[in-house]
């Protein structure tokens, strides 16, 4: 499938010695994502850049040492995105990971509150947060941390007033218009609904840490509290096979 | 072998960060201070990414097994070797059996152990940088053992003025969302003194800050140094460890010599910024 690509007008600052932010229009959509993305692929090869960090419509590109020349950057910066062929963009295929998620209630501390909050009743609400796909911005907040989107607008809810203090490694959250998982203990600010035995980020490889590639899109399967413990049990002998399927605009 | 007797108020193993992850979500880290640890690493004759201990506040108490070549520098400690007084900034030859140990800060407030040839820590992800969840334990810990590495010496780089660290002035650039701020904003921005109220690794509070407001931004990147505004109109600098992305208007941004300088604060610290232009 050819997918049609669609460029987007991109504007530069100057944010430290040795980085640049990079502004699409400031506003949430995976075309913007497709377009940042293209541009990183091409960027990441260059000999110059040290790494970069994504927003949902920005794009920090942080170099090896200072810039000299800011405004000739700037232009090379320019030229790369106005000449990416239609060949850069998404000829990696998209997939629909699978991530079982048990909803049950040692597993899901905010959810009769959640419930209540939003006057849904729980079946309502697991429903809905499994049947839609959602699809990985980038990553940030903590190491593995997806920041996804697609939550139905029938879930959001304002983030908690007081976070707790410990979210458990693996909580399914909702907080705002947004839903996530926790990769790691910490605290946070977001109605817990459920957990995935999942590990979702590995500091055994050092190229590439997160299991699922951003640009990717996920999906939530509710398991049973005895499906959990199987998978959990699989996961730590390192037996567990992430299923996906392929994603077809 | 270095042996952890007492492992003080907080102390973190660091090298000057982790570089390359950061889009999957993982933190730079590394020394708070580049200055200090660059300048301890250098007076032993360390490449200036060399594995060090970062001491904050008070503690800290080291035994030596072997002879072995240290530097101390960056915040002054009420420090002592064998119970004799020792000063920061000179290389200090250790002999087997030594204990060095570290009271309170007395002026400044994050110091630098470096050891000559360097100590064995796993890398975890590029960088031996302590950071909770990456690293096998966030702070080192009492009992702990490392192993000497004896590494080749280096060429000696460029060893900065302590004292610069202990100035009050941090310089800062305009950040991308600098335009935000309201006329009379900027003025305090130039000319008040922000008073620090906490501090931790991942980033720095003021107890005054700007006009209360409802800004907010599409979640963006944001780098160590990045000075975030909340709604309440109070700051955040965001240090080492703070989290690649973030919500807040980033309205201005320190260099590496400033995050040094605040690094070097402590709680009802005051601190003065001084805009000037990126060229």
């Amino acid at each position: 499938m050819i997918y049609l690509m669609k460029k987007f007008k991109i504007n530069f600052f100057r944010y430290s010695l040795n980085s640049i932010l990079v502004n699409w229009p400031q506003k949430i959509s995976i075309e913007i994502s497709n377009d940042i993305n293209s541009f990183c692929k091409v960027i990441l090869n260059n000999p110059d850049v040290l790494e970069f960090r994504k927003g949902y419509c920005s794009l920090l590109i942080i170099f090896k040492s200072k810039i000299i020349d800011y405004n000739n950057v700037c232009d090379t910066l320019f030229e790369i995105h106005n000449n990416l062929q239609v060949d850069d963009i998404n000829v990696v295929k998209k997939s629909i990971w699978e991530i079982p998620v048990c909803y049950e209630k040692q597993f899901s501390n905010d959810l009769d509150e959640y419930s209540k909050k939003i006057s849904l009743p729980k079946e309502e609400i697991i429903q809905i947060h499994s049947s839609k796909i959602y699809y990985i911005h980038m990553y940030g907040f903590l190491p593995g941390f997806m920041y996804l989107g697609g939550l139905d607008s029938k879930l959001f809810l304002k983030r908690k007033n007081i976070p707790s203090r410990r979210v458990i490694k693996g909580s399914v959250a909702i907080g705002g218009t947004q839903t996530g998982i926790y990769p790691s203990n910490s605290p946070g600010g977001w109605y817990v609904i459920g957990n995935t035995p999942l590990n979702l980020f590995n500091t055994s490889n050092s190229t590439k840490p997160v299991i699922i590639p951003d640009a990717n899109y996920i999906k939530f399967i509710p398991v049973s509290a005895e499906e959990y413990s199987f998978i959990e049990y699989s996961v730590k002998n390192l037996k567990y096979k992430l299923q996906k399927k392929d994603y077809n605009d | 072998m270095i042996e952890v007797l007492d492992s003080g108020y907080h102390i973190t193993v660091q090298d000057l960060g982790r570089f390359g992850l950061s889009r999957y979500g993982v933190p730079s880290a590394g020394s708070m201070d580049y200055v200090s640890a660059s300048n301890a690493n250098s007076l032993v004759g360390n490449s200036r990414n060399e594995t060090i201990f970062e001491i904050t506040m008070m503690g800290g108490k080291f035994l030596f097994r072997d002879d072995i070549s240290i530097a101390i520098c960056g915040a002054i400690f009420d420090m002592s070797l064998n119970n004799k007084s020792i000063k920061n900034d000179f290389r200090i030859d250790i002999k087997k059996g030594d204990v060095l140990n570290f009271g309170k800060a007395l002026k400044g407030f994050r110091v630098y152990l470096a050891i000559s040839g360097g100590f064995k820590v796993q890398s975890v992800l590029n960088s031996t940088s302590f950071f909770e969840n990456i690293t096998s334990e966030p702070t080192v810990k009492k009992g702990d053992k490392f192993i000497l590495l004896r590494k080749k010496k280096q060429k000696q780089v460029n060893f900065t003025n302590p004292e610069f660290i202990f100035n009050n002035k941090i310089e800062v650039f305009r950040g991308p969302e600098f335009n935000l701020i309201h006329k009379n904003d900027v003025k305090l921005l130039n000319e008040d003194c922000f008073v620090v109220s906490s501090n931790n690794r991942m980033g720095y509070f003021f107890e005054n800050g700007l006009s209360v407001n409802n800004f907010s931004i599409i979640t963006s990147p944001v780098i160590p140094g990045t000075i975030q505004l909340t709604p309440s109109g109070k700051m955040i600098a965001l240090m080492r460890d703070g989290q690649v992305t973030g919500g807040y208007p980033r309205i201005l941004q320190m260099n590496n010599n400033s995050l040094s300088v605040l690094s070097q604060k402590k709680q009802g610290d005051k601190i003065k910024f001084k805009l000037v232009d990126l060229a």
